[in-house]
């Protein structure tokens, strides 16, 4: 009788070889999740400008997760005149302009929304970000709440109350300054409460 | 000879075992002289090694994360840094003007030092070797800083500016770093080593300023 | 109590034989895994020879070298501290280098020199710290004497004239000696990253020095640069 053939010999070998493999891949990537995925908005919620979304994601502070829903509609992108929350006059180096991001926002009262990230692209996907302080501008801190009514904000320090200002409006708007270099045209909006959720409004 | 007297074993074993032992000789010892080869070259600091993007005064030295330009060059035992406040150094203070673009996203290059030509380092701290990038730059905006860094008059001649983003030099592996020539020599040095005159360090600034 | 006591003297007694070995086998395999993964190192700091203090000549404490110089009680220094009614400073003169070919930056200079068992030093512990009165206590900061400001970095190649400060509670009183402790650090490579760092902070050089009163010393020599 012929030996059975070396196929037939290793053939659970065979069959585990796969699952090990996937498995040594997962093993090994735990690093994907905390240098890639958590590094920038991901997962993101697709929106046109012009109409209203319902953006749900989650934050976490002492407490632990504060899940959150909040509305928001981009009402369109615009040359800037002043800063966010500040009286004073754009002083604008050469070769530098400043859109505003008109935004609408609609959330409860007591839900935390301060600590936002906001973010525009042009069209070869290059970022701009949001800087409340730069040494060209100065601007409120959070670009998505607005300036005199923050409304909560996330439990952070033991002992420091969370919910002090003025009541935050059920609807509000804010204009957010970006500074671009000339010539650049902005073609979608990132806000992020926290990677990897973000909400990706397209402004053209 | 005590293995004269037992019993021949059976045939199997006797082929079997001894093939089987040697191929695990053969499999340690390859693996021991992979092990061995990989010591004895310097394969660690040759893979890791950051990839050094080289240039003068005034070049764009384009990297990874963006281009930096050195503008100037000056030097002086005393700074006055952008408080106001006079540091007085028993070596020399070299002080470059520099711009940086950010390319793709907001960025900081937050590691900048001078590398004299025995290799020594010398970083800028925040108050005695003053550098502020005035935080992450908007790409496509020129950002001009300045650094000033106080160092030994026999470090002068010949240092580079070296300029990256991560402040960890171990997270330096394999991402890119600006080395700049600053062009300097011993004629430098010695006029920098004696003057009393306080070169004033700049705050950061956007645009393209004067000098480009 | 008893009974469970009994349960388990029966259970070690009358453990039988393949247990022994099973155990004795786990045990192997786990003190292989040990050895393998590098340990058994002692985790006890090794104790270092600590060198008498000598006034005036350089000692090596790994990343600097030190040269303890003076120390003087001072009413203020320009700039640095506005020595109130509640606290004055002691400020300990001498010079620095650093040893290597990289920047060290100045807050492991600050925990390398430490005073020992002065009354009123530390001058206030913030609240929710709390200091062993057993524990040298490193100085708050390291001025240059050359114009005064923070040596935050010390560059190789480069010898500072500085002065060590330690603020002492005005209540106590003004010690006439005080014990220095200079604590090194050995170049290794850490076990986290394999990157090498100066770490086993341990005391190396520990003495008296002479604490001189403002009242007592001559006039301050011009150093300060106005």
């Amino acid at each position: 009788m012929r030996p059975p053939g070396w196929w037939r010999r290793n053939r659970w070998g065979l069959v585990a070889l796969p699952v090990a493999l996937a498995a040594a891949l997962a093993a090994s990537s735990y690093r994907v999740e905390a240098y890639w995925w958590l590094e920038k908005p991901r997962d993101l919620v697709d929106a046109e400008r012009g109409e209203w979304v319902t953006f749900s994601a989650s934050q976490y502070d002492r407490t632990g997760d504060v899940p959150f829903t909040v509305r928001v509609r981009l009402d369109g992108v615009r040359p800037a005149e002043a800063p966010f929350g500040e009286d004073d006059e754009l002083d604008l180096p050469d070769g530098v302009q400043a859109v505003a991001v008109d935004l609408s926002l609609a959330a409860a009262p007591d839900v935390p929304l301060t600590s936002c990230d906001l973010v525009v692209r042009d069209a070869s996907g290059t970022e701009y970000a949001y800087q409340s302080a730069s040494p060209s501008i100065s601007q409120a801190t959070s670009p998505c709440v607005p300036p005199d009514a923050r409304g909560p904000e996330l439990d952070l320090f033991e002992g420091i109350d969370p919910d002090t200002g003025p009541r935050r409006p059920d609807e509000w708007t804010v204009s957010p300054v970006v500074l671009l270099p000339d010539g650049i045209e902005v073609a979608e909006v990132l806000l992020s409460w926290g990677p990897p959720e973000g909400l990706l409004i397209s402004a053209e | 000879m005590g293995g004269r007297r037992v019993a021949r074993p059976p045939a199997r074993r006797l082929n079997g075992l001894p093939r089987r032992a040697a191929f695990a000789v053969l499999l340690v010892a390859a693996l021991a002289t992979g092990r061995a080869v990989e010591g004895l070259m310097p394969v660690d600091d040759e893979t890791v090694a950051p990839f050094e993007r080289t240039g003068g005064i005034g070049d764009r030295v384009e990297a990874r994360w963006g281009d930096v330009q050195v503008t100037s060059v000056a030097g002086s035992t005393r700074i006055e840094d952008p408080y106001g406040t006079v540091h007085v150094t028993g070596g020399v203070y070299v002080v470059v003007d520099w711009t940086y673009t950010a390319a793709g996203e907001p960025q900081v290059p937050a590691y900048v030092a001078l590398r004299d030509t025995e290799g020594r380092v010398f970083r800028t701290s925040v108050e005695r070797n003053p550098y502020s990038s005035g935080g992450a730059a908007q790409p496509g905006i020129p950002r001009r800083v300045a650094a000033a860094i106080e160092v030994p008059a026999d470090a002068v001649a010949g240092a580079r500016l070296v300029v990256t983003l991560e402040t960890n030099p171990e997270d330096h592996r394999r991402d890119d770093i600006v080395v700049v020539d600053l062009g300097l020599t011993q004629d430098d040095a010695d006029a920098w080593a004696t003057s009393e005159e306080p070169v004033e360090v700049a705050e950061p600034a956007d645009g393209p300023g004067a000098a480009s | 109590m008893a009974e469970s006591g009994g349960r388990l003297r029966r259970l070690a007694l009358g453990a039988p034989r393949q247990h022994l070995t099973l155990t004795g086998s786990a045990a192997g395999a786990v003190v292989l895994a040990v050895l393998v993964a590098g340990g058994f190192d002692p985790l006890e700091k090794p104790e270092a020879d600590v060198a008498p203090l000598a006034v005036g000549e350089a000692a090596d404490i790994g990343p600097f070298t030190v040269t303890v110089d003076r120390m003087r009680v001072v009413d203020e220094l320009p700039g640095i501290s506005e020595g109130d009614d509640d606290t004055r400073v002691l400020a300990l003169v001498g010079t620095v280098t650093a040893t290597g070919t990289t920047t060290q930056y100045g807050a492991m200079l600050s925990e390398s020199v430490a005073l020992d068992g002065v009354p009123g030093v530390p001058a206030e512990v913030l609240p929710g710290e709390t200091t062993d009165p057993g524990e040298p206590v490193p100085a708050g900061d390291v001025y240059v004497m050359a114009d005064g400001t923070r040596l935050d970095a010390v560059q190789p190649g480069l010898e500072y004239e500085v002065a060590f400060v330690w603020e002492q509670d005005a209540r106590a009183d003004v010690p006439s000696e005080a014990r220095l402790v200079l604590i090194g650090r050995t170049l290794r490579q850490s076990s986290i990253d394999h990157s090498d760092e100066w770490l086993d902070p341990l005391p190396v050089v520990a003495g008296d020095i002479e604490v001189t009163e403002p009242s007592a010393e001559p006039t301050e020599p011009a150093e300060e640069d106005s």
